[in-house]
This record gives C-alpha cells, structure tokens and sequence, in this order.
C-alpha cells in the first residue's frame, strides 16, 4: 500500500477522500442549520479536498444558485465561526449544486446520477458517493429503492470507490419497525456502508468519556460493583417541545430521548475496554451493555419506570403552556415529555448496581450528566455520629462540560468534621480550541469510512428489544394521570419515589 | 509591591483564598508551569500580551524572568494571580527580577516555583544566545523549551539543531514550525492523491517565494529553512552535497535523491516582498515533476494574505483548485499549540538538523560552535 512519504511523522488533521456529498431533503431545516455549516467549518479547518462537492437534492423548486444564497445565509447564522469567510465560502459555494426532484421520481434519480457523473468528470469525484438522508423515514425505503434502481449504490466490496448513506434517528418506533428499517437499509446497502448518526457520539464530551475511563488508570480499577453504589444519567432539558408538537405526539421522550441518546451514554459508561479503538471492537462492547440490560417487563414495569408530562408552569421567570396546549398536540394528549426509570446490567462487572435514568422536557434547568455513586466507607472512623457523605464522580456532558469528583475533607479546626468539597475540571477553560460540532466529527469520520461513532444495526435493535416491551406495557396498562408536572420543575414526584424507596436521591443537577 | 522569595506561595495562596471567598474561583486547576525569560525589557509588553492570550485558554503558573545588569546582587519578586476575560483567576503570575550577579541563583530559585508533578515549559523570548549559563541551565531542567524561529537569523537554525542534539532530555518546540504544519498537510496533501503520488518520484523543481525582512541579507528565511530541512528529509535528499548558486534576489540549490533512481532535484528560493505579509513568510511554493513540468503543484498566498490558493495540475486527472484560509498570525495562538502537547517531535529535530546541513556554506555561525553545544 502507497504511503505518502511527506506524511510520515507529521501530526496532521484527517483529511477526507475525494467525494459527493448528497443531502436528501436539503430544503430542510437540518440542512441549513448543521449540515451545512457542519461541512463549511470542515472545509475552513482545511479538512474537505479540493475534490469534494455537494449535491442538495429535494422537491422544493429551486436552482443551484439559489440554494448556495440560501446556504450562505443559514451558514451566516449557524455556523459556529463567525463571520463566514468570503474567499472560503465563495471556493465553498462553488462545490455546492441543486437537483430537484421527489423522492418517487426515477426521473430525478437519473438526473442526479447525471450529476453526479458530470461531478466525477468536473471534481474529480472519483466515483465516491455519500447520501445524507435528510428526510422523514417513511421516505427511506423508496429513497433507498431508487438509488439502487438508479445504479447509484457501488459494491460495497469495490475497493475503487465508495457509497455510504447516514441515516438520522429515529430508527424506527419500536423493535418491529426498527427493524423493518434496518431490513429496507440493507436491501440497497451493506451494513459497512450503513452510517446511523446519533449526535451525542459526536460530542467531544462523549468521546472525553472513553479517555477518561481508558487513558486513566486510577478509575478503572474502582469502575464496578465493588466500589460503585449506584449510577444516574440525566438527560434534562428546560425547553418545550418548540413547535415540534408533531413530532413529539409520535415520539415521546422514550423514542426521542431515551432509546438512542441516553442509552448511547449507558453504554459508553458501562462497556468493558475494546480490544483495540476500532469501529467494531468498540460497538461490540456497547452492544453487550444491551444485551445485559435485564429486560423490564410486566408488572416490572410500573415498578421501575415512571411517565411524565408537563403542565403549566414558568421558565426563565415567564409563564409557559403545558404540553396539551403546545401546538400540533392533541389537547387529551398521553405522550410522555419525562421518563424515569431503574436499570440494572446483568453482568460480572454491574451485578447488584441499580442505574437510574430520567429524561425530560421543561425541567428546572438544561443539564446531562452522568453521575457515579460511590459506596459509603465501610466503617465510619471519623464521623462515628454522622454517615460519611459517599463520593460521586459526575460526568457533565452538557452545559459546561467537564468533570468533577466530590469527596470527603476535614473541616479546619480542632474537631474532626468532615464535609464533601467539589474537585472540578472545566472542559471550556482547560482547553482553548473550540469544539467541533457533532455534525462535523461525524460527517468526517463517514467520508473516512470510520463508523466508530455510529450506531450499528444489532445496537438499534438491542436498543428496541429492551425498550419495545416497556412502551408495549404502558400502551396496555393502567395510564398515569396526565400532566403530572409543571413546567419548571424536576418532574413527577413519582420519579422521585422511584429513587426513593431504594434509600438514594438523584442528584442535584 | 515586591514580595521575599520565601512568601511568594503563601502570598499566592492567600489570593486564591479571597477569589474563593468572593465566588471568583471555583477551582484552582492547572496544566503546567510557563518559565518565561526576556532577554530584553522592551520584550516585556509582547510577552505580557502572549501570557495574555495563554491564559485566556489555559489555566497555567507563569514565571516571568528577566535581569539587570548592575547593582547589588538580588532578587526581586511579585506575585499576583492571572484572571480571564470572565474575571476568574486563571493561574499564578510570577515575575523574578535578578539584579546584578544573581541571575546566577536565579534556576534554583525558579525551580522552588515550578509546580510539583507538572510539565514545566520554558520560552527564551529574544534571540538564542551562544553560549549563556542561565539558558543551558533551564532548557536542562525543563521538559520543553519553546522558541520562535520566526525572530532569527537563519544561521540561528544551526543553534538550534545543536541544542536537540545535546539536549536529549527536553523537547523542543518552535512557534514557526507548529504554525508551518497547514503548510505541510497542504504539500503532503498533493501527493495523498493516487494519481498524483508517482510524481513525487519525479520531482524535478521545487520554488519556495518568501517576503524577505527589511535588510534582510540572508538567502532564505528561517521559515524556507525549515521547509527546505522537512522536505530532504522526507524525501531523502542528499543534503551534505548541496551545490548552491547564488544570484541577487534568488538562489538555487542543486541536490541529489539517494535509494534510487531519481532526477535531480534544482530548489529554487526567491524574494517576494509583499504588504500584509508577515516577515519571512512564504507568497508560493511550487513544485515540479515529471518532464517539462508535466505536473504542477502549487500553493499561492492570495491578495487576502489569510487565504491560499492550492492548485494540482496533473495530466488527465482533474482535481479542482481549492482555496485554503489559514487564521492570523498570532504568537499567544502558535504558543498555546505548542504547550498542547508538549512532547519530542522527532520531525521537527529531523527537519532543522537537516536544515543546518544544507544551509551551512550560505548561513554559517557567526561565532562558530561553542564547545558546550558539541
């Protein structure tokens, strides 16, 4: 295999292969706030070759220039570098194209693969293609069906060019159709081309988490049922549902929140060490975590998970509706904006540890973390009259991402009083560089063709499988009286009894 | 107000004592220690405009260390802590002033302030003395010695290429070089195309356009030397029988290929004095190959000097132009790279001694190598 000699030893960015970038549904509104602009601070990071081009594809009527006015104006507004860069937008802008056209048309598939041809001759595109599905999922089957027709997916074992598609979730709605979806993925894709984005993978706080817990010894050895009391992850959000009611009333906070991102975040913090940090080694760890998820099912069920919805309430100091009065949600709606439940990992390294999860909409304030419990010391030398406050380690995914480690100090003075103090580490004012966005590490590790940081199709399905039963039972079962919150506050106090009654309290976020 | 030596710590941790008590620090972490040394007052503003921008980013132990001649021998200390633009301490500031003969004490006294455990950085702001006590003795105790290339002559690399070879234990980091890697992955990047990669066995001409410094008289900048050096090591060419041409305004250097057949390979270096440019910065690199240039790889500095503009022309391959933006100039920005990872580059100490091998005969040592450095 050619190695650049120019290469070796030098500590440079990956730079992505020559390729089509085509966004379906570029008319969207994701288009115009992350993808692209994902892709312009690629290529200002220097990371795009000059043999790159992308192709908007959608059935809104418009022509190629008017789509980069439109890019230019939603990369003004979204882009995390500001101002946008004449001279590199201008070069930038001249990469992007327009196709119209629907999703059923062959006409407009053919068009494209005449562009996408002309592109390979023009560009230098070598014949390399990525199609970014940027559009319900009900559009996925006859989407993938005509690019198949069209002859616009290569073998996946053609070593001289490349197809990968990126889905974004949901992947389904629950194990039948999560599954249906993977069935349809692959009848126009092989898995190695299949690239399912969930954008908390693509935070570098996620990724810090896997350094953390590998390129650390100190806390691995402490990393199980021996040391560790319990888990919480909180996924919590101040907002509504802003003006996706439509959305949500088919979602919920289980499918929208739970089944991917927070699950996702699970099994990032339970996983064994992969063998190597490679795409498979990595997700065939997470995917354990899944499996050894013990199932909640039957009366479990009202045991171990508590629903929300939001009522009326305040934010920021200003009233604010409750969830049935949202728009596009139906006034009798028993869609859940919160959701709390016990988890336990059946495994050697989890046995006995209870993982509490909560998720919701309208909650006191906007805050994801993963918190590690401690166990008390198993004898109180110090404090004899007081139980000695257990450590916690808290992983801040977001805002103000960081780490910190509460532990025991003694009070100054000539009594021995202990009181926890906070260790904290600031991702923000450690390191200066800014972050990459999600959508930029993620869309440039698919033209790498490195799926690490996607999630496979045996994880999706893991992921329903234990979630599936659990929606099912509540579907079927005694329903909560909804709204059982108000807008503001930490949820149901059912969440709070859940924790409760096993002598913990989830933690103040 | 001047503080003894002895109370420097206790008078720092009396500040970060009130900023806890007034909720302006909520922690007190840091990554490293920063041994900063001005050679001349008048560098002082600079580097307080750098130490500025490093702790903006990262929460580091600056000590600042300057002398004066004259005087009786002491040394004077202060101590304050650095705050953010958020008004949040970021760090100690320490500055040690030693008067007359104590700049002699001043190492010791500079290591009873370097923080346990982690990596000190030392930066020699000024040019790179030939032979200085004060300067042999912190690069041996520091884990990376930061310089800027930029600021020197280009004999200047020669010193520099001595100090990786005798002092094995520290790394060394340059401003310019950390600032030069866009560059690199811009050449690198020419030849990462399949179809471009066997030109790089028929290099026939590489051109490297530089905007010179006023009065400048040598041959190249240190920013040319420093490519020049990368790229006959990475291409293993034979730098020890360079055959330089001068002319005024230009230079060629004829050099050899060895492990193979290959074609001679003509460096050429010309000025380009151009505004908005900084000093010693490259306008164009360009690179030849094949027979009548049948490939053409060139990088060009544009109108806007933040933007390049990248260009490949290989026969019957298409690979569009692509217009690069590189970030402004800035010390504090070029510095905060290097402290990100303050490791050996092993690249870097490859490129600049093959820099001195070539530049030998056209930038010698005006003092000649001292004993201490061989």
């Amino acid at each position: 295999m050619y190695a650049n000699p120019l290469r070796v030893g030098l500590e440079t960015e990956r730079v992505a292969p020559p390729c089509a970038f085509v966004i379906f549904g570029a008319s969207g509104d994701l288009t115009r706030r992350k993808l692209i602009p994902a892709l312009y601070n690629l290529n200002v990071s220097r990371l795009l070759p000059a043999s790159f081009a992308m192709i908007g594809f959608a059935n809104t009527e418009s022509t190629t220039e008017q789509f980069r006015e439109n890019m230019h104006v939603g990369t003004a507004q979204f882009s995390r570098r500001k101002p946008v860069e004449d001279a590199t937008w201008l070069d930038f802008a001249s990469r992007l194209h327009y196709v119209t056209g629907t999703f059923e048309d062959a006409a407009a598939y053919a068009r494209l693969r005449e562009k996408l041809e002309e592109l390979d001759q023009t560009a230098g595109t070598r014949g390399n293609r990525i199609y970014y599905l940027a559009i319900p999922p009900s559009l996925f089957p006859m989407a993938i069906e005509n690019l198949a027709k069209a002859g616009l997916v290569s073998d996946p074992n053609d070593r001289s060019r490349f197809t990968r598609i990126i889905v974004e979730k949901p992947f389904g709605r629950d194990l039948a159709s999560g599954d249906a979806l993977n069935h349809q993925l692959h009848k126009g894709f092989a898995e190695s081309q299949i690239f399912r984005i969930d954008h908390y993978l693509g935070k570098e706080t996620v990724q810090n988490l896997l350094a953390f817990r590998f390129g650390n010894e100190i806390f691995e050895p402490l990393w199980n049922r021996n040391h560790i009391d319990h888990v919480q992850i909180s996924v919590a959000e101040d907002i509504g549902v802003e003006g996706r009611g439509k959305f949500y009333e088919e979602a919920g906070t289980t499918r929208d929140i739970v089944q991917n991102h927070l699950l996702q975040l699970l099994m990032v913090m339970a996983m064994e060490p992969p063998a190597a940090f490679e795409a498979d080694a990595v997700r065939d760890e997470k995917v354990k975590v899944l499996r050894a998820l013990r199932p909640i099912v039957g009366e479990s069920v009202s045991k171990l998970t508590v629903r929300g919805q939001y009522a009326h309430g305040s934010f920021a100091g200003k009233p604010v509706v409750g969830y049935r009065e949202e728009p596009n949600v139906s006034p009798h709606s028993m869609i859940e904006t919160y959701v709390a439940m016990k988890l336990e990992v059946d495994n050697w390294r989890w046995a006995g540890v209870p993982i509490y999860i909560r998720a919701g909409k309208r909650l006191t304030k906007r805050s994801t973390e993963i918190s590690i419990h401690f166990k008390r010391v198993p004898h109180s030398l110090l404090s004899p009259k007081e139980p000695i406050t257990p450590d916690v380690l808290a992983l801040r995914i977001q805002p103000d991402d960081g780490i910190s480690l509460r532990f025991m100090a003694k009070v100054p003075g000539p009594s021995m009083i202990l009181r926890p103090v906070n260790m904290d580490f600031h991702y923000g004012t450690t390191f200066a560089e800014s972050s990459p966005e999600a959508y930029e590490r993620l869309n440039l590790d698919c033209m790498l063709g490195d799926p690490t940081l996607f999630a496979r199709a045996d994880e999706v399905s893991a992921a329903w499988r234990f979630i599936t039963p659990v929606i099912e039972a509540w579907q079927h079962g005694v329903q909560p009286t909804f709204p059982n919150y108000h807008a503001g506050t930490w949820g149901p106090d059912d969440a709070a009894r859940l924790i409760e009654r096993d002598g913990r309290a989830w933690r103040r976020l | 107000m001047n503080i003894p030596l002895d109370q420097v710590d206790k008078h720092l941790a009396k500040m970060w004592d009130g900023a806890t008590r007034h909720d302006q620090a909520t922690a007190r972490t840091t990554l490293l220690t920063l041994v900063i040394i001005v050679t001349e007052d008048a560098m002082l503003e600079r580097v307080n405009k750098v130490i500025a921008d490093v702790v903006e980013a990262q929460p580091v132990r600056t000590i600042v260390v300057s002398s004066a001649p004259g005087g009786d021998a002491e040394i004077i200390a202060n101590a304050a802590l650095h705050m953010n633009s958020q008004n949040q301490p970021s760090g100690d500031a320490i500055t040690l002033l030693a008067k007359g003969n104590a700049r002699h004490w001043l190492p010791e006294n500079i290591d009873r302030f370097i923080l346990s455990g982690m990596p000190c950085c030392v930066w020699w702001v000024g040019d790179l003395p030939d032979r200085d006590n004060l300067f042999e003795r912190m690069v041996e105790r520091s884990d990376l010695t930061l310089i800027n290339s930029a600021e020197m002559d280009l004999r200047d690399l020669n010193k520099v290429a001595d100090i990786a070879d005798k002092f094995r234990q520290t790394a060394i980091a340059d401003f310019t070089w950390a600032r030069l890697r866009g560059m690199q992955d811009l050449i690198a990047r020419f030849f990462d195309h399949p179809d471009a990669a066997p030109y790089l066995d028929e290099l026939t001409r590489i051109t490297f356009a530089f905007s010179p410094r006023e009065n400048d008289i040598d041959v190249a900048s240190t920013r040319v030397g420093l490519l020049l050096g990368w790229i006959c090591h990475a291409l293993h060419l034979d730098t020890q029988h360079a055959k330089w041409y001068l002319k005024k305004g230009a230079a060629q250097i004829v050099l050899h290929r060895s492990g193979g057949n290959y074609p001679e390979v003509t460096i050429h270096i010309q000025r380009d004095k151009r505004p908005g440019v900084h000093d010693g910065a490259l306008t164009r690199i360009e690179l030849a190959a094949g027979a009548d240039d049948e490939a053409l790889f060139t990088i060009a500095r544009q109108d806007d000097p933040a933007n390049v503009l990248w260009t490949a022309r290989i026969p019957n391959v298409v690979i569009p132009p692509q217009v690069m933006h590189f970030e402004s100039h800035n010390e504090g920005r070029m510095l905060r790279r290097c402290l990100e990872n303050p490791v050996r580059d092993p690249l870097f100490e490859q490129s600049v001694r093959a820099a001195r091998e070539i530049l030998r005969s056209v930038a010698p040592r005006l003092s000649g190598p001292p004993s201490t450095y061989r």
